[in-house]
């Protein structure tokens, strides 16, 4: 079956707001990897609009880093499901807008035949693992304290305690550090 | 000039509280699987051999209770003779030490 990832990058007091972190090349190379390992990303609205037509833009321009351009092109190959009530269309040609059940449409594609589902933002990623549907964390914690902005799981109902096996850490030059749990 | 340093459990979500002692928190204690005897070497080897100690009440009790355990079993007492600070309204006994 299917494992459905949620990556993310949080400072050290939980914060997940991107205005409040930086994404610098080695961040960028940590998920254009993360981006080919799986082949079907999830989004919200929000997380979605602030990723396209942004990072598509990124790769016909071709005018960033490499870093940049690297990710832009993982980004843009990949299958994309957006989870929204309001969302008219979209441009992009890989993208599939989805107005079901979350809990349901998410059980259906861990079944379904394929690599695993990489799941990003924060509205879609909480309530899957309210409904503990997600199997692998990737944190990437950056070395700042943000003192303020939305926190990771702020006002999600866990039923209980979520116990993770941490199977994997990567220290990048920035002081960031990658932390990839299990769900035990 | 001395530096402060801050070391705290916190959990993915951000969460330091460890004691229900602040209201229905559920978790009561989930630090305790953590406070393994490698874990406590980490600690005093970040406190060095010479330091003193600021805390509010609560959490000076808890630091003071690890750190006895602590002495009682490799480290020969020396956190327990650091001096400590509490920061509190309401002055109290100061059984614990220094």
């Amino acid at each position: 079956m299917r494992k459905v990832i949620f990556a993310i990058n949080i400072t050290v007091d939980g914060c997940c707001d991107h205005t409040k972190q930086f994404v610098d090349e080695e961040k960028l190379e940590y998920f254009t990897h993360l981006t080919r390992e799986v082949d079907l990303q999830v989004f919200g609205r929000k997380t979605y609009q602030l990723m396209v037509p942004y990072w598509p833009d990124v790769l016909k321009n071709q005018s960033e880093t490499k870093a940049d351009t690297e990710f832009a092109r993982a980004f843009d190959s990949i299958n994309k499901i957006v989870f929204s009530r309001s969302l008219v269309g979209a441009e992009d040609k890989n993208t599939r807008i989805v107005r079901t059940n979350l809990r349901d449409e998410i059980l259906k594609l861990k079944q379904e035949q394929g690599k695993n589902i990489l799941v990003g933002g924060v509205d879609i990623p909480s309530q899957l693992i309210e409904l503990g549907l997600v199997d692998e964390y990737r944190f990437v914690v950056g070395p700042i304290v943000a003192g303020e902005g939305r926190r990771l799981l702020e006002g999600v109902n866990l039923p209980e305690k979520l116990q993770l096996k941490l199977v994997e850490t990567k220290i990048f030059k920035s002081g960031s550090v990658a932390l990839r749990y299990l769900k035990q | 000039m001395r530096k402060l340093k801050i070391m705290e459990h916190i959990s993915l979500d951000s969460v330091i509280q460890h004691s229900a002692d602040d209201g229905d928190f559920p978790y009561s204690d989930w630090t305790s699987p953590y406070r393994t005897p490698a874990g406590r070497d980490v600690i005093l080897a970040a406190y060095g051999a010479s330091f003193d100690s600021t805390a509010w009440p609560a959490h000076l009790r808890s630091l003071v209770g690890l750190l006895a355990k602590g002495a009682e079993q490799s480290d020969g007492g020396r956190p327990q003779w650091a001096t400590k600070y509490v920061a509190t309204h309401r002055p109290e006994s100061l059984e614990w030490g220094p």
